[in-house]
């Protein structure tokens, strides 16, 4: 080999390996202007609706056959209305006329039936509804239940019961494709960061202005700021809350916030000496300073929760309901009440049972593992001696299975099924075949909300439905098996550029085919 | 067989041991480290929001989770031996084209970072052993502490203040054209230029002072020319070597660099399936890591061969007097 074939041979190679090895994304892109930039920080781990969450839903490609407005509204989404016969068993979604999916194959009765058949075994909360049998007849779509439930079309909501086209199954009932009937197709999906957009030309509703959208999914809050500084996408979800004055003083994008269905809550088990007198949860309760936790750490003083369901749940809010107090004098003398007696180093205990546990918390929120910090100091000054432990979320899960969780301190969105009923039977209702949840309260039983509960899914008349959410949220203010700390809300960076954009406190949809650049 | 299949066919032999070794490490580490696999794989396909310990039990079941150790870990070795990386516990996705799709992001921003960091530390390096110093060889060993001292998530985050959140000249963060390659990149250059130039500098240094550069200089050829002619060869070997051995600090880099510009690389990858305990996407991972080294090493070896064939004689001279 000569010297110069040696260079040749070296620099081939490695142009050679350059070449081949250059990605997609790198060759040269068009940015065309109606084109929309959406970050969001959840990653996109699977095509699998049960498993994707609300991205299918939020990024226009997938609907149901109702759908939730930014308002609360349960509203008819492919179907264009239902009814139901007079025991609350029979429901019938009559579909709309001329819905075609993505591929242009028309939405048929048959077509929705076999979607969700396919879906439902994977569709976990679906699991609380008693359906008997779908079927197709006509344009309709009819479910028999075999019970009475009052809020299906609400569980109908769920991202993980969308309709998707014949062609986009597999035949073991799998997503091989998305292909369903939203204002937006997919034109490319790069898991589990980007998803590419383009119109649905034939689009049921109103058509979207733009062409082509993306969807992009940065997991850092911070790289999510700094993308809003430099003016690097149209619409950015979740920016974190120390990060809105350097935005809004940039100039680039402005901000939007609402308040979410979410609730950052402590689970204690009450199955354990330090909890299950209902007094001590009070009595912590009352120790905490929820103002000072959302105005210092979450920089909103109305996220301090005044109940499980926040005003954005106004069917679940009571504003008569009594509100958390904090009252650190209160919170003793309950103590002192039920037998918990301060020693010399400040802890409490009662029949050598000391009035000490760890809280489990996991770091996906940041300000979670801060929180719990506040709530150490302050349950310290009532005599509760709290350790600290920050995992994955699992750990809680796991903790609780072994019986070794004291306090689980976790993050819940009370709105996935848009009436908090499901969130009230899966988390609450401990032993009941709808729960679905390992989550939720420990070692808690209250025979009247199992009772009202139940009753709740199969009335039908809205006055007495009315009554009993009111008596369902009272017993939680009461008991306090899970004692709520701060509501959540959800910060938008949108680019100055756009109108028509939708704050949907749900984080349901981001409503793209409704954005325009302004002129 | 030459020397030359020799030397090859026995890197390769290491090149795949230690791959063997770097997999089953790999998936000893996943399978020791404290929680429930099955919790943490159902966690992460459906976010703790709809974590179920029902769903982790039909994961479990579904994918073999529940099998001895050992029968899991010869099933994945039987895969592999027909060239089968299985799919992923998460997304479902094969192991394979997740692996062809993240491997491509992170071998174009290696190979920019890396041909970008000799295009600034050849020149630099260069001048300042040609002028010890001097005031350019001053100024890089001044350039260069600076950098080797500043961790690449600093610099990163001082390269994203400046260039796209003050002049708004480049996008801070993604993947979707040519311009997103430049800040990541730029972040790995700098920081592999800052030992680049001190080898540079030492090995030209070295080899400017040595009897056959002065042996040129003495047949009347000017400094630069002598070093041009005789000179380059010699002192590329280290350069070379060293090239190859930074391939695994580029490694570790990759992790902090693709994290903070949200670049969907192979650190990137590995890291997220090790949280998620994403078995068959970590011992990927860690398979096309280790191939890589071995191959860039190789890769290293032949080069310096190529440059200064006296190695070949000197190691066969070597064996024959064993």
């Amino acid at each position: 080999m000569t010297d110069l074939s040696r260079r040749t041979v070296l620099l081939g190679s490695g142009t050679l390996a350059a070449l081949l090895t250059a990605p997609r994304w790198l060759e040269a892109q068009e940015n065309a202007p109606s084109s929309i930039r959406a970050i969001q920080p959840w990653e996109f781990k699977s095509i699998q609706p049960a498993e994707s969450g609300f991205v299918l839903n939020r990024a226009s490609i997938a609907e149901g056959l109702t759908a939730l407005e930014p308002d609360g509204r349960v509203v008819p989404c492919l179907s264009q209305s239902w009814t139901v016969s007079d025991d609350a068993r029979e429901w019938r979604f009559v579909l709309r006329d001329g819905v075609v999916f993505h591929d242009g194959t028309p939405v048929t009765a048959e077509a929705v039936k076999a979607s969700m058949d396919a879906l439902l075994p994977q569709a976990r909360r679906l699991s609380a509804v008693p359906i008997a049998s779908i079927a197709a007849e006509g344009n309709e779509v009819i479910f028999q239940l075999a019970r009475p439930f009052g809020p299906l079309p609400a569980y109908l909501c769920d991202f993980a019961i969308s309709v998707y086209a014949p062609a986009a199954f597999t035949a073991d009932g799998k997503i091989a494709s998305l292909i369903s009937t939203g204002p937006f197709k997919v034109d490319s999906v790069d898991l589990p960061r980007r998803l590419t957009l383009l119109r649905h030309d034939a689009y049921w509703g109103e058509r979207p202005s733009v062409e082509r959208a993306e969807f992009e999914a940065v997991a850092n809050g911070e790289t999510r700021t700094n993308m809003a500084l430099a003016g690097d996408a149209d619409v950015i979800m979740n920016i974190p809350t120390p990060s809105v004055a350097r935005i809004e003083s940039s100039g680039m994008m402005q901000v939007h916030e609402v308040i979410n269905p979410r609730v950052h809550a402590l689970y204690p088990d009450c199955g354990k000496p330090q909890f299950s007198d209902a007094r001590t949860r009070r009595a912590l309760s009352l120790a905490i300073d929820r103002t000072a936790i959302a105005r210092t750490i979450m920089r909103n003083a109305e996220l301090a929760a005044t109940q499980l369901f926040p005003p954005v749940m106004p069917d679940w809010h009571f504003d008569d309901l009594p509100r958390y107090d904090y009252n650190v004098a209160a919170a003793e003398a309950l103590l002192d009440k039920a037998g918990w007696i301060k020693g010399a180093d400040g802890i409490r205990s009662k029949d050598g049972v000391r009035f000490a546990g760890t809280i489990h918390t996991f770091p996906n929120r940041p300000e979670m593992p801060v929180i719990a910090t506040a709530l150490q100091a302050m349950f310290k000054t009532v005599g509760y001696d709290l350790a600290i432990s920050v995992g994955e979320a699992s750990a809680i899960v796991e903790a609780k299975q072994n019986g070794t969780l004291d306090i689980g301190f976790s993050s819940r969105h009370l709105a996935i099924v848009p009436d908090g009923i499901a969130v009230i039977s899966s988390e609450f209702v401990v032993e009941d075949s709808r729960n679905q949840s390992d989550t939720g309260a420990m070692n808690w039983r209250n025979a009247e909300f199992d009772r009202l509960t139940d009753a709740y899914f199969a009335e039908t008349n809205e006055e007495i439905r009315a009554a009993s959410r009111h008596r369902l949220t009272e017993i939680l203010q009461e008991d306090l098996p899970v004692i709520p700390i701060v509501w959540y809300s959800q910060i938008f960076a949108v680019s100055d550029g756009l109108d028509g954009f939708v704050n949907d406190p749900f984080e349901q949809r981001l409503y793209l085919e409704r954005l325009r650049f302004k002129a | 067989m030459t020397y030359w299949t020799t030397m090859i066919v026995g890197r390769l032999a290491q090149t795949a041991m230690v791959a063997w070794t770097i997999v089953t490490m790999c998936f000893v580490f996943v399978h020791v480290l404290p929680g429930d696999t099955a919790l943490r794989i159902a966690e992460a396909r459906g976010g703790a929001e709809f974590l179920n310990v029902g769903r982790a039990e039909e994961i479990a079941s579904e994918e073999g989770l529940n099998r001895p150790i050992l029968l899991q870990y010869g099933e994945w070795i039987r895969r592999l031996a027909t060239g089968d990386l299985g799919v992923s516990l998460v997304s479902g996705q094969s192991v394979t084209s997740e692996l062809w799709y993240r491997g491509q992001n992170t071998l174009v921003l290696g190979i920019v970072g890396w041909l970008a960091s000799h295009l600034v530390a050849l020149p630099i390096g260069i001048c300042a052993a040609l002028r010890p110093r001097g005031w350019v060889d001053k100024l890089s060993s001044f350039y260069c502490v600076t950098m080797a001292s500043l961790p690449s998530f600093l610099m990163g985050i001082g390269l994203i203040s400046i260039f796209a959140l003050s002049l708004r000249w480049l996008p801070p963060a993604g993947f979707r054209s040519p311009e997103h390659l430049i800040l990541p990149a730029a972040t790995l250059a700098l920081g592999l230029s800052a030992f680049s130039i001190r080898l540079i500098r030492d090995t030209v240094r070295e080899v400017n002072g040595a009897f056959f550069i002065t042996f040129a200089r003495t047949k009347g050829l000017t400094a630069s020319m002598a070093l041009w002619q005789n000179g380059w060869r010699n002192a590329a070997i280290p350069i070379v070597a060293f090239a190859a051995l930074q391939f695994a600090a580029v490694v570790d880099g990759f992790i902090m660099i693709e994290t903070l510009f949200n670049f969907p690389g192979l650190g990137d990858l590995l890291v997220s399936s090790m949280l998620a305990r994403d078995v068959p996407m970590v011992m990927g991972a860690g398979l096309v890591a280790a191939v890589g080294y071995g191959l860039v090493n190789l890769a290293a070896d032949l080069t310096s061969l190529a440059l200064d064939p006296r190695i070949s004689q000197r190691d066969q001279r070597r064996a024959t007097f064993r």
